[in-house]
């Protein structure tokens, strides 16, 4: 299950004004949910069904509560309160928790966050950003280019000839996202969005060559840091033996986490020009998104001068 | 497919000229070779993956290796990522 730690709040997430309170002993428990919880109910003593797995966020009306209630009150509650193990608090509009609170997060080394922020922005905020984080990803071998603004990923093996393939096509002024490990997110369980890695983005090995920095060689024109993943192409040796799709007709997919991406095989001989092949397939790929189907079409246009002839030799 | 951890030996760690050697090595094999680290899983045919792996001296990996001379390739390539097989 995919989780972050509550202390990577500071550092993905900087435009919220966050800043530590208290619990600094508890920044490396985790958030596993992208739901954020408003503890209101809790505070006024109803405890069932409590989400204590998500963030709580003390808006103004819960701050407005515990500020109003008596000290008697305020310890019943924080006895209760407390017993939970939450990842987070979180008081926006800024407001300074009130001090026995703040001791007894400290106690269970519970971390307690302020932002400027207003509740409703932060929490669009907040969800909008855990959501990316908490996303299922995984890391594939690969190369991701954009080609005529179409996401595609190449994938073969070792040696195929991908990176040769994906220098061609930037020289041709498409642009790379990541050579060789390209990171993929899920969101929404409908799209895929590839990145590259920090460490190594922009750079390529080629066989001969060694590695390279394509954004120093080509130009931040060149480059991207994610693009949606949109069309996957495999390149493998000609296979003789093998029936390679001829018409166009039958789109083949694949999944990745969980979605279905349309698939080509395209098999790799000397003199082959694979680079072109990739421009075309994305340029068609285009062209079906926007309607036109050439396969589909020409099918159809044959299909009907064939019933027009033999409509008329039956006359 | 077989499995092994290894600790890194060398002492600059996988840096580029050790993940070259480490590559060409791996190149001569049938196998698909894969290396872990951190939750993180790279083609250990593929430089550009064993450099973003960042593996320090005494680091932990577990290389794996899948295919017809998985055996031959586990083995060398362990050598050459922490010494003795």
């Amino acid at each position: 299950m995919s989780f972050i730690e509550v202390s990577s709040l500071l550092s993905i997430m900087p435009n919220l004004h966050l800043s530590v309170v208290a619990g600094k002993n508890g920044l490396d428990r985790h958030i596993v949910t992208t739901d954020v919880n408003r503890p209101g109910l809790a505070l006024a003593g109803f405890y069932k069904n409590l989400a204590s797995k998500r963030v709580q966020v003390f808006g103004k009306g819960e701050q407005a509560f515990i500020q109003d209630c008596s000290e008697d009150e305020l310890e019943r509650i924080i006895a209760e309160f407390f017993k939970y193990k939450f990842p987070a608090l979180i008081f926006t509009h800024d407001t300074i928790p009130p001090e026995r609170f703040i001791e007894a997060a400290e106690k269970s080394s519970t971390p307690i966050f302020r932002s400027s922020y207003s509740t409703h922005d932060f929490i669009i905020q907040y969800t909008r950003v855990i959501t990316e984080e908490l996303a299922p990803s995984t890391s594939i071998h690969g190369v991701l280019i954009e080609v005529f603004g179409v996401g595609v990923l190449l994938m073969g093996a070792s040696g195929i000839g991908k990176s040769e393939t994906a220098i061609e096509l930037i020289e041709r002024g498409h642009r790379l996202i990541a050579d060789d490990i390209v990171k993929i997110r899920c969101l929404n369980n409908t799209q895929l969005y590839g990145y590259t890695s920090e460490l190594i983005q922009h750079h390529m090995e080629l066989r001969g060559i060694g590695i390279i920095n394509v954004k120093d060689l080509f130009g931040v024109g060149a480059i991207r840091q994610s693009k949606r993943l949109e069309l996957v192409v495999y390149l493998e040796d000609w296979d003789p033996s093998k029936d390679y799709e001829r018409l166009g007709l039958n789109e083949e997919t694949v999944d990745i986490l969980g979605v279905q991406l349309e698939r080509l095989l395209i098999p790799v001989r000397p003199g082959r020009n694979v680079p072109i092949l990739i421009e075309t397939a994305a340029m068609n790929f285009r062209s079906k998104l926007m309607g036109y189907h050439a396969a589909k079409d020409l099918s159809d246009r044959i299909a009907s001068q064939i019933e027009k002839k033999s409509g008329s030799s039956k006359k | 497919m077989l499995s092994k951890t290894i600790t890194i030996s060398m002492k600059e760690g996988m840096h580029t000229r050790p993940a070259a050697i480490f590559v060409r090595e791996a190149g001569k094999f049938q196998s698909e070779i894969r290396l872990t680290s951190s939750e993180v899983t790279v083609n250990g045919k593929s430089i550009m993956g064993i450099l973003m792996l960042a593996l320090g001296e005494g680091a932990e990996v577990i290389i794996t290796a899948e295919g017809p001379d998985e055996e031959n390739a586990l083995d060398s390539l362990s050598e050459i990522l922490g010494g003795a097989v």
